[in-house]
């Protein structure tokens, strides 16, 4: 009896020590639930706003593309700046952030843009087999070929959320097509013949399976234009290939 | 007096009723919070349904649509240039919702329609 009276004075405190434990751990459980119900609460608040956003980045980048696609020629347009300053070789590889200037109207958010360009091969390899060219050739004339994919992503920000929506477009341009072979320089003229594309010399006419390289070069004060790479899957005639 | 006071008999049964004590308030305090959370379950889902159905009436365009006036947006490079410059079309679009036995009204903006002369 006295060992076992011993032996539970021993363990004073050992219970209320335990219920702490278990109470911490309760505590816990109730600041976690407690938390993550507000979280989910404001989250579902958070919808409506987020869904603001998305439908002023996306329909402004609609926007954006009726204007890029139809109407690139205007001075101040979002096509002539790309033309005469962000698709230039001075210009370099950066992307570009413009924001917008003061605007009036605050529940149509903080509108920003984001300009990014990648460079396309201008040149092509071309092969001649039994049945004909694979792919067609260019016309003599020449091609409309894309040289650029340009990326613009629209930022809609509002007070409590922003979105940002990116579209792609090629930009277009009238180019001649020179092909090399041999270390010279030819152009098309049609079933099979090639003309030297400088000064004198004979007609290359091929027969056979070979090669061919082409090289697009713009011509002088070429027309741009400008199509959505996302819509170009949509219409066969475009077909996703750069040339034209 | 001190003798008394000395002896450690009814120790264990104290700190056993005091455990007890401190555990109901713990629990009291869980079951607290699991009450809220289950209110707040209940909350969400209201939510979410109210946001699911906004947003269906959004795409179903069931929406009153007001037409704005367009307006100019200048775009300028990181110096301070001006870029390029577009005239979107505005518009509102209203929504009714019942919420709660009350109606209320949710206006989403975009960039669209046939611009105002």
């Amino acid at each position: 009896m006295n060992k076992t009276g011993m032996s539970i004075r021993d363990q004073a405190g050992v219970s209320l020590a335990i219920v702490l434990c278990i109470g911490a751990l309760l505590v816990t459980l109730s600041a976690v639930l407690v938390r993550s119900g507000s979280n989910l609460t404001d989250s579902a608040r958070r919808t409506i706003e987020q869904e603001r956003a998305y439908q002023l980045a996306v329909s402004f980048s609609d926007q954006l593309k009726a204007s890029l696609c139809t109407d690139s020629a205007r001075q101040d347009s979002l096509g002539a700046f790309l033309d005469q300053h962000f698709l230039t070789p001075e210009y370099g590889a950066e992307p570009l952030t413009l924001d917008c200037a003061e605007q009036t109207a605050e529940e149509y958010g903080q509108i920003s843009l984001t300009l990014e360009k990648q460079q396309l091969p201008m040149t092509r390899t071309f092969q001649l087999s039994r049945d004909g060219w694979e792919p067609a050739l260019p016309s003599p004339e020449g091609a409309r070929v894309a040289d650029y994919l340009v990326q613009v992503t629209v930022t809609a920000t509002l007070p409590e959320a922003s979105f940002s929506y990116t579209e792609s477009y090629h930009r277009w341009v009238d180019c001649t097509a020179v092909y090399e072979y041999e270390g010279a320089s030819y152009r098309y003229a049609g079933n099979l013949t090639f003309q030297p594309a400088e000064g004198a010399g004979a007609d290359l006419v091929l027969s056979g399976e070979q090669a061919l390289v082409c090289r697009f070069e713009p011509k002088q004060a070429a027309d741009t234009g400008y199509t959505s790479v996302a819509e170009e899957w949509y219409d066969e005639s475009k077909t996703a290939a750069t040339i034209r | 007096m001190r003798a008394k006071l000395r002896q450690q008999s009814g120790e264990t049964l104290a700190e056993v009723l005091v455990a007890f004590a401190v555990l109901a308030l713990f629990a009291t305090l869980f079951l607290g919070a699991v009450r809220f959370a289950d209110r707040m379950n209940l909350v969400i889902e209201t939510e979410e349904e109210t946001v699911t159905g906004i947003l269906q009436s959004l795409y179903a365009g069931e929406g009153q649509v007001t037409q704005h006036p367009a307006e100019e947006y200048t775009f300028l490079t990181p110096d301070g240039t001006p870029a390029f410059s577009i005239q979107p079309p505005r518009q509102t679009v209203t929504l009714t919702v019942e919420e709660g036995g009350q109606e209320r009204q949710y206006s989403f903006r975009r960039f669209a329609g046939e611009a105002e002369p």
